[in-house]
């Protein structure tokens, strides 16, 4: 049986996630997608496809303290899945100030999600004009743009070309590699926006280009005013012992998981001729080799980390102890 | 899928998942489906439809004074008797009706929506009773006095008579799915997020934990005299003994029928012999003498049994898939 999509939609109060949800619901696009929503109020559409939802995070007893999942998200998920007309996508909007971490943390943890659906992508809706003041005031701002696997820079229409530049630049210093696709009013192809796989490993160079690109230095360490979130990315482009450093991801992953929100990467490994491609939210990776280098490529490895509070320092040297 | 070929009994395509399937003590059966009907049966004749939900059905009792009680995703308590228009008891607009109870002795019938568990008397007036988080299952004790709804880090008791009373709750910490007692009345089990089941004596509130399972569990059964208690959720059907006042504690679960690749997904204890009926992950559904080897098997060619129960006297066995087929078959 095929898994349906679930695109997750964050962003801050007014940045238009509820502009997209309406678009996604009323446009004539021949398409079934259901919307589960935290408040009923803010989407002005009501019929059978939106189910409304009170967020319900618990701790999972496996003995993961940051392993927290959305109970609520399990019984709906289950619920859409007993229909008989089936969906094509599902999309879950978590409020302004949701931590998304909980809902992402679901689809790998519960059985059934896992069977029935498939995680597409933590897609965030992001205001132009706003989002410089909202990275000062609010801490989940920052989070849900570090949390993005795709960003909606949205009214761009409302600010300059100056201005977009200062916002793009904030944006890539929280995330390095979430694509940006620039709207006014959230318009944008339903088809870039859903659909996109970006926890298939195997398309994981595709998605993100920006995991393949050369870096002038040897590491990278993106930091915005005001925030404790930043992001750091090494890279070698001597091949790594494969067992330390599985060994060392999982380590970091156990110990300071809960402030690493998510981790990215290819790595080059010695005697594989394939890449070993990972990605992991707070404690969970996941990790596979996924097609082999070919022979005129520039082989390396290269690890980007979002978080709270990164040790740079730390980091490089538990890579650099990685190098075979 | 193609439909299953039966030799024994019958078999129905309602191209709609089968969310639960039940028969009343006349023997007429009633399969829920995805599509919101309800389909009734009395034996191989073809099911009489009733349009009973919108959207799709999720939960499935008999009603006390005959005919079949449903809740739906559509936010609606209905009433179904086979010859009438389904009545709509109750609605909320824009919540689910997960979970329903109803108890023969006590007339009284019960659903959850949202936090709340609402009790309807033989006049359908309502009572409320609120919770911290979800009801997440709702079930009637024996005498159906008593309403036990399980929710978040444990399940709360309720006295259906009296009005005013404070809420005693049963703890254990984690999300608690689903809630059943035990014949005799003198033990709560509830099913968890976790592969595990947790329990408690009612009397005193001493907890007993059954774990050891690889997945989770969805389906519970009593074995006619209630003294074993029969689980989904592992190769076999998995059997918790409730002898004695200590219930399980302490004890061994006996493992029941054969191992094999599908797990367990639905559970059903024969009414009048010693007999356990499974149906599987992988579309088997298999019948087993307890005590003795060597199981009876059926292969449905479904992705996965949905539903299963037994008829009153036990002389057939009704069966519901994921992916819509129904079936009833000659059981003993």
């Amino acid at each position: 049986m095929s898994q349906v999509p679930v695109t997750v939609l964050t962003g801050y109060l007014g940045a238009g996630k509820t502009t997209l949800l309406n678009r996604i619901l009323t446009e004539n696009h021949g398409k079934r997608y259901a919307v589960i929503v935290n408040e009923f109020g803010e989407i002005g559409i009501d019929n059978d496809l939106v189910v409304d939802s009170d967020e319900e995070v618990f701790e999972m007893n496996n003995g993961c303290i940051c392993c927290t999942v959305r109970g609520d998200l399990i019984r709906i998920l289950g619920g859409l899945m007993k229909r008989k007309d089936k969906f094509d996508a599902i999309l879950i909007e978590t409020t302004g100030l949701a931590d998304p971490s909980p809902v992402v943390q679901t689809f790998f943890v519960d059985e059934d999600v896992k069977e029935k659906t498939k995680l597409d992508s933590v897609t965030t809706v992001v205001d132009a004009k706003h989002v410089l003041q909202r990275l000062k005031d609010s801490k989940e701002a920052s989070e849900q743009i570090a949390f993005a696997d795709q960003i909606l820079l949205n009214k761009v229409d409302l600010v300059s070309k100056e201005e977009l530049t200062r916002v793009e630049k904030a944006i890539r210093a929280l995330n390095p590699l979430a694509p940006i696709h620039h709207t006014e009013r959230c318009s944008i192809d339903l088809d870039k926006v859903l659909g996109r796989n970006a926890f298939d490993l195997s398309r994981a160079l595709e998605l993100e280009p920006h995991l393949l690109e050369a870096e002038e230095h040897e590491h990278d360490h993106d930091h915005v005013h005001g925030t404790d979130i930043s992001s750091v990315s090494l890279s070698s482009t001597i091949p790594l012992d494969g067992d330390k450093v599985t060994a060392w991801l999982r380590n970091l992953l156990e110990e300071k998981g809960q402030s690493i929100l998510r981790t990215k990467g290819i790595l080059d490994i010695k005697n594989r001729n394939e890449r070993l491609v990972f990605q992991a939210v707070h404690m969970v990776m996941e990790g596979d080799f996924q097609g082999a280098w070919k022979p005129d490529d520039k082989r390396y490895s290269r690890i980007v980390f979002i978080g709270r509070d990164l040790d740079e320092a730390e980091l490089q040297r538990g890579f650099a102890a990685c190098v075979a | 899928m193609t439909q299953p070929r039966l030799t024994n009994g019958h078999s129905w395509n309602f191209e709609a998942p089968v969310i639960a399937c039940i028969f009343d003590s006349n023997g007429i059966g009633a399969f829920a489906c995805g599509d919101g009907t309800l389909r009734v049966f009395i034996d191989e004749r073809p099911p009489h439809v009733m349009q009973a939900h919108r959207g799709a059905i999720l939960s499935l009792t008999v009603h006390p004074k005959g005919g079949f009680l449903t809740g739906g995703d559509d936010g609606r308590l209905v009433h179904s008797i086979p010859g009438d228009e389904p009545r709509e008891i109750y609605a909320h607009k824009g919540r689910w009706i997960e979970n329903v109870a109803a108890s023969e002795e006590s007339g009284l019938i019960a659903c959850t929506v949202g936090k709340d568990a609402i009790i309807f008397d033989s006049q359908e007036q309502q009572t409320k009773y609120s919770h911290a988080t979800t009801a997440t299952g709702i079930a009637f004790d024996p005498k159906g006095r008593r309403i036990a709804v399980s929710h978040y880090n444990g399940a709360s008791l309720w006295w259906t008579k009296s009005t005013a009373q404070e809420q005693k709750t049963l703890s254990w910490k984690g999300s608690h799915l689903g809630v059943m007692w035990s014949p005799d009345g003198k033990f709560l089990i509830t099913t968890m997020q976790e592969n595990a089941l947790h329990g408690w004596r009612v009397e005193d509130g001493a907890d007993m934990r059954m774990s050891g399972y690889p997945s989770k569990i969805k389906s519970l059964a009593w074995e006619r005299r209630g003294k074993v208690l029969f689980t989904s959720g592992a190769s076999r059907v998995v059997g918790w003994p409730f002898t004695g006042r200590n219930g399980p504690m302490g004890r061994e679960p006996i493992e029941i029928g054969p191992d094999r690749d599908g797990l367990v997904q639905v559970v059903a204890a024969h009414p009048e012999l010693d007999m356990v009926a499974a149906g599987t992950s992988d579309g088997a559904v298999w019948f087993e003498w307890i005590g003795e080897e060597g199981a009876n098997f059926m292969l449905l060619d479904a992705p996965k049994i949905s539903a299963m129960a037994f008829s009153p006297e036990g002389s057939h066995l009704a069966i519901g898939t994921d992916d819509g087929y129904a079936a009833l078959v000659e059981a003993a």
